[in-house]
């Protein structure tokens, strides 16, 4: 349903709307008033008695107040267990809605994990098939473009962008986005299989396995392939404040944060919480991809680092934030709270699971960040739009369970063709944030409860901006260990 | 038989005490249905999941309203039960 959110994840295989939850608890409280107005009633009814009234002969409306109180109090009897009844039903649909997904989504990984293992082994014989057929088609096309003039061909070029705007739809539907989400976890099996590998073997060592390899090690195929070509190359990178550091407030909501996550020049922004006679806490928020081109420019928010983060490796983008945190005074000891929004999230996520810095909590919002596995003991909500591409590209959760917020943004509204990835903005998000905020439900109430209370004591509160920018010199780092 | 003045039998005490606490039950049975789930089941499953809640809902509700209606009888009641005892008017 439009607006609705899904809750789930954070300990508890619960699954359901954030209204279902609502209304459970409301049961559940409703449950206990009316068995202490029953048990009320029933004390009430000992204070006089009819055999006592009849002894004194007592009015007739003493009598027929009796009986309206044993009336009362056998509709409380059928009431509060009905209640608890149906409070119960709402729980154990929310667990069982949970264990099914679970289930499905491991059955659908399995699937397609198998299925990718022989399309790879297989592929050869395929290709041998369909490959006249498909060079027949491939060679028109290019022939037709090639024999197109120049003009008429960066106009064609030019025009996919804009292609792709007006068929976002398609983009957006959820199931293609379940389809990315299962395609590149399936990519290690693809990969098994044309290797020639016994499918039980890459089952075995995969995702669905042992997790020996996966889609860290696709994506690291992906940058070592590209590499060769010049393309999604790591290079070093500088940081730079963007602008004075001003005064600010205490973050205190989901969409406050959201709100606060930077979106021009500046990619990162830090607010530090000062107190008389503590250490100094941080909140660092990180943004989104800012360049969608796979040649590296001098932009560090760009496909580069989307892609060798998702290889587990160290990218421009994360550097560029632990240079910000350095200058900012953040030290392995400072209470840090990351929210982050696309790429922002993964590199949040990335900088909570590294265990480098004190990390009380994280945020994150359309992040493809699903396989960084963040210690349970950090709090981490993650807001996800069920029809949004992007945290699709993260793969399914592997050992991080974090509390799962999913809506799906354009369900019973048009999708948006203004923008390639309609339900990937941030405003959608922003949107999502504030329906978080006027959840009741559990999980969320009390992991904004300990963000919130990151910022007690703080007397003061500063923000700075900060941009990071790639240097010429290009220098492949090492694979990072953890996250 | 004449049971006297309220102090004289206690009778007149025990009533006053139930009309305060039938009160009180009153004002807790009004926030017990206050704090009712929406009767339209909005966001809770969909198709005849949906229904069959829905109309658990209403049956649930229904009976926290003719408990309530009762209380309000009780009340009623047990006033005027005080009213006849205080006047000295009492009778089957």
């Amino acid at each position: 349903m439009a607006g609705d959110i899904v809750i789930g994840g954070g300990g508890s295989i619960a699954v359901a709307t954030s209204e279902l939850f609502e209304d459970a608890r409301r049961l559940g409280d409703l449950h206990a008033m009316l068995s202490n107005c029953h048990g009320q009633l029933i004390s009430i009814d000992r204070l006089v008695g009819v055999a006592r009234l009849n002894a004194v002969a007592a009015p007739s409306s003493a009598l027929a107040a009796e009986r309206a109180m044993d009336d009362a109090a056998a509709a409380l009897a059928r009431a509060a267990p009905s209640a608890e009844r149906l409070h119960i039903a709402l729980i154990a649909s929310a667990d069982a809605y949970g264990i099914g997904e679970r289930v499905a989504e491991r059955l659908a990984q399995d699937v397609a994990g198998r299925f990718g293992s022989m399309l790879g082994l297989f592929l050869p014989t395929i290709a041998l098939e369909v490959l006249p057929a498909l060079l027949g088609i491939g060679a028109g096309v290019a022939i037709g473009i090639a024999l197109l003039p120049p003009e008429k061909r960066a106009a064609l070029f030019r025009a996919l962008p804009e292609w792709l705007r007006r068929n976002s739809v398609v983009l957006t539907d959820p199931r293609v986005v379940q389809l990315v989400r299962l395609t590149v976890m399936s990519a290690d099996d693809f990969g098994g299989g044309v290797l020639k590998l016994p499918p039980e073997l890459v089952h075995a060592i995969g995702d669905e396995g042992m997790g020996l390899v996966g889609l860290a090690s696709s994506a690291s195929v992906v940058v070592g392939v590209a590499g060769s070509r010049g393309m999604l190359a790591e290079s070093a990178v500088s940081v730079m404040r963007s602008g004075a550091t001003v005064p600010a407030t205490r973050a205190e909501s989901y969409s406050d944060r959201a709100a606060r996550v930077p979106q021009g020049a500046a990619q990162v922004r830090i607010d530090r919480y000062s107190q008389p006679g503590g250490p100094d806490r941080f909140e660092v928020y990180v943004g989104g991809t800012r360049d969608f081109s796979l040649e590296p420019g001098a932009e560090p928010w760009d496909m580069t680092s989307n892609v060798n983060a998702v290889a587990g490796r160290e990218t421009g983008a994360y550097r560029a934030v632990t240079q910000a945190m350095s200058d900012a005074g953040i030290s392995s000891s400072s209470p840090v709270l990351f929210t982050g929004y696309s790429q922002g999230g993964l590199i949040a996520a990335e900088l909570a699971a590294s265990g480098d810095y004190d990390t009380r909590g994280l945020y994150t919002l359309g992040a493809p960040a699903a396989q960084v596995d963040v210690p349970s003991s950090i709090p981490w909500v993650a807001l996800e739009h069920t029809d949004d591409i992007v945290p699709a590209v993260g793969g399914s959760r592997a050992s991080a369970d974090p509390v799962l917020v999913r809506r799906e943004l354009f369900d019973g509204r048009p999708v948006s063709t203004e923008v390639m990835f309609p339900a990937h903005q941030l405003a959608g998000y922003r949107e999502t944030a504030a329906l978080v905020d006027a959840s009741t439900e559990t999980r969320v109430v009390s992991a904004l409860a300990a963000f919130d209370r990151f910022g007690d004591g703080a007397t003061t509160v500063d923000s700075t901006l900060y941009r990071g920018v790639r240097e010429t010199a290009s220098a492949c780092p090492a694979p990072r260990s953890g996250g | 038989m004449d049971i006297g003045t309220v102090g004289e039998s206690g009778v007149g005490l025990a009533l006053q005490r139930q009309l305060l606490a039938l009160e009180r039950v009153a004002g807790r049975l009004a926030t017990a249905r206050a704090a009712m789930p929406s009767q339209a089941g909005d966001g809770v499953w969909s198709g005849d999941a949906r229904r069959m809640y829905v109309r658990a809902l209403h049956q649930l509700s229904a009976q926290v309203h003719a408990a309530a209606t009762h209380v309000d009888e009780a009340i009623r009641d047990t006033r005027q039960a005080l009213a006849l005892l205080a006047g000295g008017r009492h009778g089957w």
